[in-house]
């Protein structure tokens, strides 16, 4: 076999492969052609790794964006109270505005001097709406630290401002004797207006003391709180603690009396009192 | 063929899973026609081992559609030696059952299937060696060029067309044989 016969060979084996019929190749061809066909059959499924290989992730659903539980009461709130009508707005307002004042004056974390006018402010609201006697009078919100010795002095109305503030002072109300009852005001024993003066006799000026102080009201007092009637006994602001004494106390007023605060170990306490508003 | 077969491939390089699927329904039907060709039976389990291999090593690829085309082919050349050397067993003669068989054909080549099976090639093509049955397959179901052939198994262009040319050859002569009472 030539060179020649070979490259004919070749070129005839290149057209036979390539699909062209060559004459007594018939038989062979079709073989061929069954072959090629091989590779038109069916596609072969793909095995569980390719098949994930190929698949494109599953996106999450787009989920709505959901607000926090606080966020969405709170949207709840203001669209129900949208829908209130102008009285309803009004009384909300006011219940808001009486709840958040209320909170202002219990709440033990509200600094003291925040939280006396407002405690104040709402004793007088509250004789305001009960319609108390004029007899039942707020105790001295400013005044000085009177401590007790005796842990019992620590009584319920130190732990609840608003509570000592409401209670009516009996006049013979002498296990009070002369410590404060504003609450952080027990001062150290053997501070101005410990034992001795604190035990006064009921008739004594240790109660006295202290109905003075339960009916006086600070100066700050006033002008902190709004609809505080005006002064009109402006000598009963001593700055010395020294309580000028009204020369002509009204009836009602016998209980609220300014006195000399006996149990102020000489008058270190607030001068107030005296001039208590009658409502 | 793929008309963007670089964008798909830069696309399957970075892991897209929808470029893969392009490639693997470009070639999954030549390759597992040639796993097939060679007599394997589980022709699916190859494939998707061919093509996970393929997918696998991207990276150490570079060239051009054509290229990937033998590179893919040279994987399933080695992965079909493998499976023979793992099996230790001839091409299966056992007879076909058409039953069984839920190949389709496309019908330009339907006449042809009428006279030879494709079982009955697979048989004929036991009958040659496993290097012409190498090239064989990969020129004509693989569509492989003779250059191409060549770099898959790994010898020149001249053994090739040689392996190529007795083979063509012992399949003429079993045809004649086994076919002439047609």
């Amino acid at each position: 076999m030539s060179r020649s016969d070979d490259d004919d060979d070749v070129t005839a084996d290149q057209q036979l492969i390539a699909g062209r019929v060559a004459p007594g190749d018939e038989a062979l061809a079709q073989l061929l052609a069954v072959m090629r066909a091989m590779a038109d059959g069916p596609e072969p499924r793909p095995s569980a790794a390719l098949e994930a290989l190929m698949t494109p992730a599953p996106r999450p659903a787009p989920q709505p964006a959901r607000a926090p539980a606080g966020r969405v009461a709170w949207r709840r709130a203001l669209r129900w109270a949208a829908g209130l009508g102008i009285a309803g707005k009004v009384a909300l307002g006011a219940g808001v505005a009486v709840a958040a004042t209320t909170g202002v004056a219990t709440i033990p974390a509200v600094p003291d001097a925040v939280q006396r006018p407002v405690n104040h402010a709402l004793v007088r609201v509250e004789r305001f709406l009960v319609g108390e006697s004029p007899e039942v009078e707020v105790r001295e919100p400013d005044a000085p630290p009177a401590p007790s010795t005796e842990p019992g002095d620590a009584s319920p109305a130190a732990a609840d401002p608003g509570r000592s503030a409401a209670v009516p002072k009996a006049p013979d109300d002498k296990d009070r004797g002369t410590s404060t009852d504003e609450p952080g005001q027990d001062g150290p024993a053997g501070a101005p207006g410990s034992d001795e003066d604190a035990k006064g006799t009921p008739d004594g000026p240790s109660t006295q003391g202290l109905d003075s102080r339960s009916t006086t009201a600070p100066t700050w007092h006033r002008t902190l709180v709004p609809g505080w009637p005006a002064v009109e006994d402006g000598s009963t602001e001593g700055t010395d603690g020294r309580e000028p004494a009204d020369p002509t106390p009204s009836p009602s007023e016998t209980s609220a009396t300014a006195q000399p605060d006996e149990g102020q170990g000489g008058g270190n306490g607030t001068a107030s009192g005296g001039s208590e508003p009658q409502e | 063929m793929l008309d963007d077969f670089d964008e798909v491939l830069a696309r399957a390089r970075t892991g897209a899973a929808e470029a893969f699927a392009l490639l693997y329904h470009d070639l999954a039907r030549p390759v597992a026609a040639y796993i097939r060709s060679h007599g394997v039976p589980d022709v699916e389990d190859v494939s998707s081992e061919v093509f996970l291999a393929t997918f696998t090593g991207l990276e150490r690829f570079t060239g051009d559609q054509a290229g990937f085309r033998s590179w893919v082919f040279t994987i399933a050349h080695r992965r079909v030696m493998d499976h023979w050397r793992r099996v230790a067993r001839e091409v299966p003669t056992t007879a076909y059952e058409p039953v069984e068989d839920d190949r389709t054909v496309a019908s330009a080549e339907s006449g042809a299937l009428e006279v030879l099976g494709t079982q009955t090639v697979v048989e004929l093509l036991g009958r040659l060696t496993q290097e012409q049955r190498e090239v064989l397959t990969l020129r004509v179901v693989a569509d492989l060029t003779v250059e191409q052939v060549a770099a898959v198994v790994g010898r020149s262009e001249g053994a090739v067309k040689a392996l190529q040319r007795r083979g063509l050859a012992t399949l003429r002569r079993e045809i004649e044989r086994k076919v002439a009472p047609l």
